[in-house]
């Protein structure tokens, strides 16, 4: 039996092998032919737009050294609604403009230049970007989980003081990866500075010694306490200077009013914000066609029929992208396993109709026996 | 050969049962378990007036069918030492401990300053009890349910579909398990927690609380919580999130109390506290005390609010001193003293209580009925004294009847009979244990530094003896003629005793006058509140009891307010000479006040003798025959109006009373119906005297002379005024003087009259048969 894991609507790791995980974002400043699997739906357009003016106003300030900026990106929405790919889009959108500028002037195009010459394979590992380091705290999991925790703690109790803490120490460490980075930064013969506010110094001043910027991916952390979410967001507003970029996620909701409060005005203009939100009924028919079209995708494929794309799913299944995919990853599977060559509108909508959230399925659970009373 | 183990006759105890049962003690936690053979501790309980409120309060908060909020209530056992409070309170524990299905119980047997140190070890946590804590988290549950429903409805995204109200129902109804929805649908949890803090921080008006409870919901979080929730420190990410320190003050416990209150009242089960000895926050300094009552007095709110049952114990001085609002919000249930029906039955209940047989034996055996009743009237009713006394009367009687042994030996049982001796004996042998030097030694160290101490008696009483057994009176001087004796006496259990504190205190008092000298008697032993007021009654000073542990404050207050009486009765007595001679002195000069008044008037009024009788010239018209008899009677009648009937009236200031020391007063005079009466009668008869006068007058000039006047008209005048002085009404002058005609009265004068004129003109008419008149 071939290999029955389809790859469909799947995230390709690098070097593309099959399967193809799920719930992963899209990593197009990591992995090559990433961005050609962007869908604009509904709401991302305009974030991108956003961003891209934006930092197309900010960009140039962007750089190492005493005279130069940072900034700070925060994405928001639900769980499910992109934002991760969003982010990762944005940081690739941030690199390749940020190394357009250190092309030489005459090049128009420096993006579209660098992608003609790819000469990566698709899903490969893209090559570092020359102006920029990019740190994504934490790995795939796409979670601050354990970030913050002691040692054999609970992995899911983030402590303000050890997270950032932490953050700061893998930074380093990560960019240590980089042996000129390394170099120059235990070259320097110094002892390690304990003061978190001299330590940033020190990595800052490194970085502008190499003429480097530095992206920080920081992933969402479950701080569970509004006040300790704030005392975050001005912790790496605080870092983002002298060419440092945060780029923060979060399920948050609240955060734009935080933004709004607790920043003044001038602040914020260092500050750009993305939300995310639920998708629209024809933005299924816009990701099937997209995903029809996609190259290179491995074996067992299925072929997807025209009646699917008119499929209009309900209100309750576009509030996540990851539920589309987790439908159409189902039943595409399903249809393999049972050999059924393609994918038709009944197979979807049996699913859907399925997995329709019923009251039922929510009940608490049954009464704990007490001592003179029947288990209810 | 070894003999048979003894028997107790008719089941009754080998051992003294009255041992180890003399004070109850409250379990924070409910265990049954017996362990050992030792005594179970479950003591006698007589059901009382006092039980059976209490037990119906109860019984009524766990029944209770309303709206769960209108099920709270606060009671107050309130009694002195030895009551039963504390009994009351377990057997309270016990019936709620019984309930089914199980409420949630905290009992604090007694408060501390250390509060921590109760609530983390001696205070059940909802983790200590499986149902408890089973309650605590479906509370907490519907919080978030309800929460997370107020937020659904807020959400336009439509992820429920069609079901959206059965959702939203279903949660509010408390169906449907907020934790998994959340979950499924994606909803940010930070706002659901954030908002859930604000909605308990409403609700427990504590925003620390709030914090935890919410926290509670996050699995990774709720661990840590929990161990706070029980006392424990909290962690590194508690604290960042204001939970900075550990449940430990007195505030803090009592919120913890609070929250656990409104969180089991939302659920809408009953459940309750039980704190014993409130009295030992007396002993606390003021601070410590001041804030125990003010957390005491918010969760005695809640409970009331919330539908808890809260129970306490306290003596009626600390109950007194409560806060009003408690006193609003608290029911009081006051134990009484016991009466002998009750002591005949906690005693019954001891001596069979190892029968183990509901209802056996009810008679007081091998107690006497004189001991019985004795021991009502030595122990003031109060069940600990009871129980001491029959222990203490119990060992006497072994002792008593082994004595009587040839071998000395107790015999193996209780004994045969415990009667009045041994009571005493037992009152005599617990509470005489200190010698009366240690008394003496005692008051010369209370007396001394404070200037009031006298090593001698007063000179007269040195010959004087104490009673027996007791001590040498000592003797505080507070004037130079006044004394205070404190007289220690041994235990007062009988009349005789009371006697010879009688004895001491008259011969005390003849000798040094009662205003002189009180008497303050110390009891280096037992006295009950009967034998007290006995001697109390003769002194006019209560006994003080030396074991007392306020003795030397009650010493110290005693003998001032014997010194304060003291002073007062010395005042009171120059105070009284000085009144007697002040009286003396305005009674003398009230009578001569009163002689001047006569003297005065005497002056201004004199008695003039009557005029002596002129030549008719009053009425020229009037018959010459006549003019005598006229003037008579005019003379009389003035006379006696002049003098008047009755006394004569008096004006003026009035004699000053007794006192004398108040300034004149004015004067009423008064007559009698009577006396007005007689006087307008004088008046009357003194002008029908004139109108007969005038009638005469004219009869006589109507005749013109002798011929023409005819005996018809003159006997028609005179019989006239006859018959018109006969309705008179009698004039008593009560005349005796010179003036007064003997025997003779107004009418007497009067008819006179008429007959004298009569008869004199009558002479002067011609003869005519008219004499037939009469």
């Amino acid at each position: 039996m071939p290999n029955a894991n389809c790859s469909l609507f799947g995230t390709p790791p690098e070097d593309g092998h099959a399967p193809w995980p799920t719930y992963e974002p899209l990593a197009p400043w990591h992995i090559t032919g990433h961005e050609d699997l962007w869908v604009d739906i509904d709401h991302l357009p305009n974030a991108l737009l956003t961003f891209r003016n934006t930092m197309g106003a900010v960009a140039r300030g962007i750089r190492p050294g005493e005279d130069g900026h940072g900034h700070l990106v925060v994405v928001s929405g639900l769980p499910g609604t992109g934002k991760s790919s969003l982010l990762h889009r944005c940081v690739h959108e941030l690199v390749q403009l940020l190394d357009g500028f250190e092309e030489p002037a005459d090049d128009p195009a420096p993006c579209e230049s660098t992608a003609s010459a790819r000469p990566e394979r698709p899903w490969s590992r893209r090559r570092p970007a020359r102006s920029v380091h990019v740190v994504r705290i934490d790995g795939s999991a796409n979670e601050g989980r354990g970030l913050g925790s002691p040692p054999g703690a609970e992995p899911f109790v983030p402590q303000y003081d050890m997270t950032v803490h932490r953050i700061a120490h893998l930074i380093v460490e990560k960019l240590c990866a980089d042996e000129e980075f390394a170099a120059a930064w235990h070259g320097a013969d110094r002892p390690e500075q304990p003061d978190p506010y001299l330590a940033w110094r020190r990595l800052t001043t490194t970085l502008e010694a190499r003429g480097r910027t530095l992206v920080v991916i920081v992933p969402h952390i479950d701080w569970q306490d509004a006040d300790i979410a704030r005392r975050f967001l001005r912790f790496c507003y605080d870092r983002s200077t002298r060419g440092v970029v945060f780029f923060v996620e979060t399920k948050r909701t609240d955060v734009g009013r935080d933004l709004d409060t607790f920043f003044t005005e001038k602040e914020r203009t260092g500050i750009t914000h993305l939300q995310t939100s639920a998708l629209r009924p024809q933005d299924w028919g816009k990701y099937l066609r997209h995903w029809m079209e996609v190259r290179d995708i491995p074996a067992p494929k299925i072929v997807i029929h025209d009646d699917v794309l008119e499929y209009q799913p309900e209100t309750w299944a576009l509030l996540s992208i990851s539920r589309l995919q987790d439908c159409l990853r189902q039943v595409s599977q399903e249809a393999v396993l049972n050999d059924e060559g393609q994918l038709r509108m009944s197979h979807v909508a049996d699913w859907f109709e399925a997995h329709r959230p019923k009251p039922d399925a929510f009940l608490r659970e049954p009464g704990t026996t007490r001592h003179g009373q029947e288990t209810r | 050969m070894t003999s048979p183990p003894a028997r107790p006759p008719e089941g009754r105890p080998l051992k003294n049962p009255f041992r180890e049962s003399t004070v109850a003690q409250l379990e924070a936690f409910d265990d049954s378990t017996q362990i050992g053979t030792g005594p179970t501790g479950a003591g006698v309980h007589i059901p009382g007036r006092t039980s059976a409120w209490l037990t119906e309060h109860i019984e009524a908060y766990l029944g209770h069918r309303g709206e769960p909020e209108t099920r709270g209530r606060a009671i107050a056992l309130v009694g002195e030492f030895g009551l039963g409070k504390s009994h009351l309170a377990r057997e309270a524990t016990r019936l709620l401990r019984k309930h089914v299905p199980p409420l949630p119980l905290w009992v604090i047997s007694q408060p501390s300053i250390d509060m921590r140190t109760v609530y983390q070890e001696r205070l059940t946590s909802p983790r200590d009890d499986f149902d408890a804590f089973v309650d605590f988290k479906q509370a907490i549950t519907d919080f978030y349910a309800d929460v997370t429903a107020e937020i659904l409805g807020e959400d336009d995204t439509d992820r429920f579909g069609a079901d959206r109200g059965a959702f939203l129902e279903g949660l509010r109804a408390r169906r449907l398990d907020p934790q998994k929805i959340v979950q499924a649908f994606n909803l940010d949890e930070e706002r659901i927690q954030h908002r859930l803090r604000r909605h308990l921080r409403g609700v427990t008006a504590h925003r620390t609380f709030a914090v935890a409870l919410a926290q509670l919901f996050n699995r990774p979080f709720e661990n840590d919580v929990w161990n706070w929730l029980s006392g424990g420190e909290p962690v590194a990410h508690l604290r960042e999130r204001g939970i900075r320190e550990p449940i430990r003050s007195i505030q803090q416990v009592f919120d913890a109390l609070a929250v656990f209150s409104l969180v089991y009242g939302k659920s809408g089960r009953p459940y309750a506290l039980v704190l014993d000895e409130l009295d030992k926050t007396t002993e606390w300094p003021e601070q410590d005390r001041a804030v125990f009552i003010n957390a005491f007095e918010m969760l005695v709110e809640r409970y009331v609010n919330q539908g808890g049952l809260l129970l306490f114990c306290a003596r009626p001085e600390l109950w007194g001193r409560l806060p009003l609002s408690l006193h609003e919000r608290v029911l009081p249930l006051w134990l009484d003293s016991w009466g002998p029906a009750e002591t005949d039955r906690l005693i019954a209940g001891h001596v069979h209580r190892a029968d183990r047989t509901p209802g056996a034996g009810p008679d007081g055996a091998p107690f006497a009925e004189p001991a019985l009743r004795e021991i009502v009237l030595q122990s003031d009713g109060v069940p600990r004294q009871i129980l001491q006394i029959c222990e203490g009367a119990w060992d006497q009687a072994v002792r008593r009847e082994a004595g009587a042994r040839e071998d000395r030996r107790p015999r193996p049982g209780p004994p045969r009979e415990i009667g009045l001796t041994d009571v005493h004996a037992a009152l005599r042998s617990a509470h005489g244990k200190r010698d009366m030097a240690e008394v003496a030694h005692r008051l010369q160290h209370v007396l001394a530094p404070r200037q009031w101490w006298h090593h001698m008696p007063p000179v007269s009483v040195r010959s004087l003896s104490a009673p027996r057994e007791g001590g040498e009176p000592r003797w505080v001087q507070v004037t130079r003629r006044t004394w205070i004796a404190l007289l220690p006496v041994p235990s007062v259990l009988a009349q005789d005793d009371v006697h010879g504190i009688q004895r001491f205190v008259d011969r005390v008092r003849s000798v040094l006058a009662p205003e002189n000298v009180e008497v303050l008697v110390i009891v280096n032993g037992h006295a009950c509140r009967e034998m007290r007021n006995r001697v109390a009654e003769h002194c006019g000073t209560v006994p003080l009891v030396f074991d007392d542990p306020r003795f030397e404050s009650m010493l110290i207050d005693g003998v001032r307010s014997l010194i304060e009486r003291l002073r007062a009765n010395g005042r009171n007595a120059v105070l009284g000479e000085v009144r007697d001679q002040l009286e003396t002195i305005a009674t003398q000069q009230a009578m001569l006040a009163d002689r001047i008044d006569a003297v005065d008037h005497a002056v201004n009024h004199p008695r003039l003798p009557p005029p002596t009788p002129g030549p008719p010239t009053s009425d020229p018209r009037v018959p010459p025959p006549v003019r005598e008899p006229f003037r008579q009677a005019q003379a009389a009648l003035d006379r006696l109006l002049e003098d008047g009937v009755g006394p004569r009236p008096r004006l003026g200031p009035a004699v000053p009373g007794a006192e004398g020391a108040h300034a004149a007063l004015p004067r009423r005079a008064t007559t009698e119906q009577t006396t007005l009466q007689a006087m307008g009668a004088l008046l009357y008869a003194r002008r029908l005297v004139e109108a007969f006068r005038e009638a005469i007058t004219h009869w006589w000039e109507a005749g013109g002379d002798a011929d023409g006047r005819n005996a018809q008209g003159l006997f028609t005048v005179c019989r006239s005024f006859e018959i018109s002085v006969e309705v008179l009404p009698r004039v008593d002058t009560g005349e005796s003087g010179p003036g007064a005609r003997a025997g003779g009265g107004v009418e007497e004068v009067l008819t006179g009259l008429a007959e004298q004129v009569w008869f004199a003109l009558r002479d002067g008419l011609s003869a005519e048969p008219g004499g037939a008149a009469r």
